[in-house]
């Protein structure tokens, strides 16, 4: 059980703080945020300076059919190619091209895990997933030359995608196939904004999805761009979650690589583990402080510590940094919680309770006259408990 | 169900190098005589080149004689490739193919082997020591590796086509010659091959056209552990004479009962093993051979001598 740093924009120091702090215990870093020889600057840096870190590389090449793209640095890449169509993806000699060129660039560096290049696909059914699993066979053969850096293969699937139980089983009887250490996954949301809530058929089935890789089929699975939500995932079996700094690195969507005008910068968070939840720093956690029930949404961090203090002193330096370390701590707080329990029972259980007291200090909160707004309310709770336990019936855990 | 008609004299005609044929045991679609050539012993079998069997009680002519004839060909190349110690090994007489009367005939040779099949083994003894169930799992779990090596399946993992050598080794016999070269004029029709009792779920979906991997030979040995464990099939009881629909149901849906309700004391995790073994869904069961024999030898380990 790990986390990962979701890197992106604006990393400034917060990778070597988390890492220093033991906040995280690696990295995956973007390409698209960086230039070539940035990338690799840092790698190298944090390979030298970290040697225990785990260091991946997520090439991105499924930014490669979004058209037009935001597509940052990519473009400098020597295995990205923009704007690609589906005519571009037919010929097998393209994609054995692609997947191991992809696979080349990796293999100079020094990362833990070489990471495939995949398409982005919204059904296990859509021709886009048989593109998407022709990359993964050519990585995987490729691979095979380099046995001493592990491939996770990676997926990009749309949430939706999960709805179909019968359609997601058929593809995993086809990945569990695959010879390489594991997965790299990415859940496509359709939902644009921030939020902890999911359908609870789709947070079931990502469950047995994660469980039937990981747990069942000792596959090593790490979810990218994930929030709280990779708690119950990395009960569920997975090897890491990754989440980064800025809400997008936290869920991904689609329009992450399209180009947008525009918007603003989010207001702060605080990450509530009582709450399970991220609310609002002003008014929602500030509404809590003045009820006086302040201790009892704080997540028992080294940083709440000075939170619970000196509320007001501590607020004013509430800066990104701070609320990054801090929400890594509460992460790595749960995963060592689960990591005590053992098996994937015990594990899902301490997720459950805390989801049962975060609805009961809701409860009280909302009856104390503090309100939340649609993102920081209670919603996800009862979702995340359903999913969970239909889970636990459908694997019998 | 249709199989040669020959007698022992008849093949001493039509392969005129045997020695001491013996009276012929019929099993599937096929007859076999043990003999002798160059004072070596082997089986021979004979079965039809235009006929093949579905089910032990329903026969489906399909005129296949030259295809099944190469297909054969080509499956006997691979038993020839085979290193396992636990795959059956051919004999001296090479594939052929012969027209006796009416009877276009294809054969073959395999090694004879000394020792008793296990459905006779299990019969004997009710169930087997736990170290046996082991022995049993991982080395049929070795051929269906080794069979995996060349992209194919066994299909008919069954106690019937497994033999336990005079020195306990255990030995897969029938490399699904028979079944595998009808198998694509077969589900072309729609219809499934192999023994219904033994079959995995996605064997009994070929309607779905679900490709088919090492894993429904898994499913398939699941069944056969389960049987040495307990002493009872774990989806059905064989001597209620369920009909073949009620056979596919169960398979599909049924979930077996927990083995220690009829053998008390089975370590956790050989249990944890045959009941993964009998997951309805191929991923559910373990992703490779490996997987397999490493828990089972871990079992092995725990409880130690015989």
């Amino acid at each position: 059980m790990n986390l990962f740093a979701q890197h992106g924009y604006g990393k400034t120091d917060k990778i070597e703080a988390g890492l220093a702090g033991d906040a995280i215990e690696g990295v995956i870093l973007s390409p698209k945020d960086e230039k070539p020889e940035d990338l690799e600057k840092l790698v190298t840096e944090l390979d030298r300076d970290f040697p225990k870190a785990q260091l991946l590389i997520d090439p991105q090449f499924y930014v490669s059919t979004t058209v037009p793209a935001k597509d940052g640095n990519l473009p400098l890449y020597p295995y990205y190619r923009g704007s690609l169509s589906r005519k571009d993806l037919l010929p097998a000699r393209h994609l054995t091209k692609f997947a191991r060129q992809t696979l080349d660039y990796q293999r100079r560096l020094p990362v833990d895990f070489l990471l495939s290049a995949t398409v982005p696909f919204d059904d296990f059914t859509d021709p886009w997933c048989q593109t998407a699993l022709s990359l993964a066979q050519e990585s995987a053969e490729y691979a095979h030359k380099f046995p001493r850096q592990p491939l996770l293969l990676s997926l990009v699937i749309d949430e939706t995608a999960f709805r179909h139980a019968s359609s997601m089983k058929e593809f995993l009887d086809m990945v569990t196939l695959f010879d390489v250490a594991g997965f790299y996954v990415i859940v496509k949301r359709r939902d644009a904004y921030y939020s902890q809530q999911i359908e609870t058929n789709i947070l079931e089935n990502m469950l047995y999805f994660t469980h039937v890789l990981g747990d069942l089929n000792d596959y090593k699975v790490v979810f990218g761009y994930t929030d709280l939500i990779g708690l119950p995932i990395q009960a569920a079996g997975a090897y890491a979650t990754a989440c980064g700094w800025y809400q997008s690195q936290r869920f991904f969507h689609s329009d992450k690589f399209k180009p947008i005008h525009g918007g603003r910068k989010p207001r702060p968070r605080y990450t509530s583990l009582p709450l399970m939840n991220s609310v609002l720093f002003v008014p929602e956690l500030s509404a809590i402080q003045t009820k006086g029930k302040l201790e009892r949404a704080l997540s028992d961090t080294e940083i709440d510590h000075h939170l619970a203090e000196d509320f007001s002193e501590a607020s004013t330096h509430w800066s990104l940094g701070v609320a990054t370390l801090h929400h890594w701590s509460c992460i790595r707080r749960v995963l060592a919680k689960m990591k005590r329990g053992g098996n994937t029972s015990d594990r899902l259980d301490v997720i459950q309770t805390m989801i049962s007291r975060a609805g009961a200090l809701y409860d009280q909160l909302l009856e104390s006259g503090i309100t939340f707004e649609y993102r920081s309310g209670n919603s996800h709770l009862a979702q995340w408990n359903i999913g969970i336990e239909n889970f636990r019936t459908t694997m019998r855990i | 169900m249709q199989v040669p008609e020959l007698s022992k004299e008849d093949v001493a005609l039509i392969i005129p190098q045997t020695q001491e044929v013996e009276e012929p045991i019929k099993g599937g679609q096929k007859i076999v005589f043990p003999c002798k050539v160059n004072n070596h012993r082997i089986a021979l079998k004979f079965l039809l080149a235009a006929v093949g069997t579905i089910y032990e009680d329903i026969t489906f002519e399909v005129d296949v004689s030259q295809e099944v004839l190469a297909r054969t060909r080509r499956e006997v190349d691979i038993i020839a490739s085979c290193r396992s110690p636990h795959v059956i090994k051919l004999g001296s007489i090479p594939i052929g193919y012969a027209r006796y009367g009416p009877q276009e005939l294809i054969y073959f040779s395999e090694e004879y082997v000394e020792g008793q099949n296990l459905k006779e083994y299990i019969r004997e003894r009710k169930v087997l020591s736990l170290h046996e169930v082991c022995r049993l799992g991982i080395e049929v779990t070795m051929a269906i590796a080794e069979l995996w090596r060349f992209a194919k399946i066994h299909r008919d993992i069954k106690p019937g086509n497994i033999m336990r050598r005079s020195n306990g080794q255990f030995v897969l016999l029938d490399m699904g010659l028979a079944f595998d070269v009808m198998v694509e004029s077969l589900t072309m029709t729609g219809l499934i091959t192999g023994t219904a009792m033994y079959m995995s779920p996605e064997q009994t979906e070929s309607h779905k056209k679900r490709q088919m991997d090492f894993r429904s030979d898994l499913f398939s040995l699941g069944i056969v552990l389960y049987e040495a464990l307990t002493g009872r099939h774990p989806f059905f009881d064989p001597r209620r004479r369920p009909s073949h629909m009620d056979i596919l149901e169960a398979i599909l849906v049924a979930d077996p009962e927990d083995p220690e309700i009829h053998r008390p004391g089975i370590p956790p995790r050989l249990k944890e093993t045959v009941m993964r073994l009998l997951g309805k869904e191929p991923h559910l069961r373990f992703r490779d051979c490996h997987q397999v024999i490493r828990a089972l030898e871990g079992v092995r380990e725990q409880i130690g001598g015989r």
